[in-house]
């Protein structure tokens, strides 16, 4: 017998021997073990409670929330009061002219004549639009138009009786301004001039309307 | 039960049992525990496993280990296994082989070998189930439980009977 071959029956003798040794058990409870696999069997199973988002849904929606309180919380607290800041902002705003005022003032204009500011004669009616947009066209504020229509711009007229003045105290030749040597235009008057010589009294204090400038000259188209 | 039938856990039980609590012993001090909770998932599984004795051994081996590093005691596991007396086995039958002395031969061994004798042994696991269930080859199987008998036999001091009968 080789030597090999008796390596070999002593392992398996001493593989016989080992295997007859029985492994204790006695500090296996059988009866405990029993009991509780009952209870896992009626147990849901882990397959069965598994939610893969339900499981960390809220968890992960409430830590976001707390990050960001926290984040708000740091940054109102770093933030501290409210820093103010004054300063003169300063806009270019452009007085809305009309244009066709402008384009009036563009045109050669021609100084009012004492004759040329008689009205002509006929029913002069300040609250029909014709007649006050004429009125306004001879002392060159006419044309201002509102947008739709074409017509003249519902303003608030002025005092009645001023304006029956104007209209009225106008052909008076008395209030015309000077003639002045022919060929020279005559000279302008001013509304100041105009109104006090209509009302008497000294130049009133109070600035002229708006839509009549203080230091607007009244001049007369010359409509050809 | 679930999938697991009271008879098949039963027969488990009875067959495999004690090898399973002699095979997570290698690892840890509390192998009747790690059993029993290998035995509680296989019957929380809702299909049967292929192997179910491969797959007890493995979950055996799993938890032996899990319990072993829970505990802290995985560093010195050698030490603390040497130093405990608790029996492994029962009453030897066999006169010629002491049970103690079979116990301390078996503490002596290497973790490789030793988990692949018992495997082996008691188990009654193939050298093919043995390396799937240890993650090495089969040839590496062989060699350590060839070595690991050679050792036990030098230990043990077991001669073959039939060159003893020859005599």
């Amino acid at each position: 017998m080789s030597q090999e071959e008796q390596h070999a029956l002593d392992l398996k003798a001493i593989e016989a021997r080992l295997a007859s040794l029985v492994p204790r058990t006695d500090r296996l409870d059988r009866e405990r073990l029993m009991f509780l696999a009952g209870q896992a069997s009626v147990a849901p199973s882990p397959a069965t409670q598994r939610r893969p988002f339900g499981r960390w849904a809220w968890p992960a929606a409430t830590a976001a929330m707390t990050a960001a309180a926290a984040s708000l919380l740091v940054v109102l607290l770093w933030q501290g009061d409210p820093r103010i800041v004054e300063r003169i902002v300063e806009v270019p705003v452009e007085r809305p002219v009309p244009k066709d005022v402008k384009t009036d003032r563009e045109r050669q204009v021609e100084p009012v004549k004492a004759e040329s500011l008689q009205v002509p004669a006929g029913p002069h009616e300040p609250d029909s639009p014709p007649s006050r947009e004429r009125f306004l066209v001879s002392w060159g504020l006419g044309d201002w138009r509102g947008s739709a229509g074409g017509r003249l711009l519902d303003l608030p007229l002025y005092p009645r009786t001023f304006e029956e003045i104007l209209v009225r105290g106008l052909p008076s030749p008395e209030y015309a301004s000077p003639a002045g040597p022919p060929g020279k235009t005559p000279a302008a008057v001013s509304y100041r001039e105009l109104r006090a010589d209509l009302l008497g009294g000294p130049p009133p204090e109070a600035p002229a309307p708006s839509w009549l400038r203080s230091n607007l000259l009244f001049h007369r188209r010359t409509d050809s | 039960m679930s999938a697991i039938g009271v008879h098949l856990l039963t027969r488990l039980l009875d067959r495999h049992g004690a090898a399973l609590v002699l095979y997570a012993r290698q690892w840890c001090d509390t192998p009747e525990d790690v059993v029993q909770e290998a035995l509680l998932s296989l019957v929380r599984q809702t299909r049967v496993p292929e192997n179910v004795v491969g797959w007890l051994y493995r979950v055996v081996r799993n938890g032996a280990v899990s319990a072993s590093r829970g505990a802290r005691r995985r560093k010195h596991h050698e030490t603390a296994a040497a130093g405990c007396n608790e029996a492994w086995f029962e009453g030897a039958h066999d006169e010629r082989l002491d049970a103690d002395a079979a116990t301390a031969a078996l503490k002596g061994l290497p973790i490789e070998q030793r988990e692949t004798i018992v495997a082996r042994l008691w188990g009654g696991l193939s050298f093919e189930e043995i390396a799937e269930l240890t993650g090495s080859s089969t040839s590496s199987a062989h060699r350590h439980y060839h070595a690991g008998l050679s050792a036990l036999r030098e230990r043990l001091g077991v001669a073959c009977p039939k060159k003893n009968n020859t005599r």
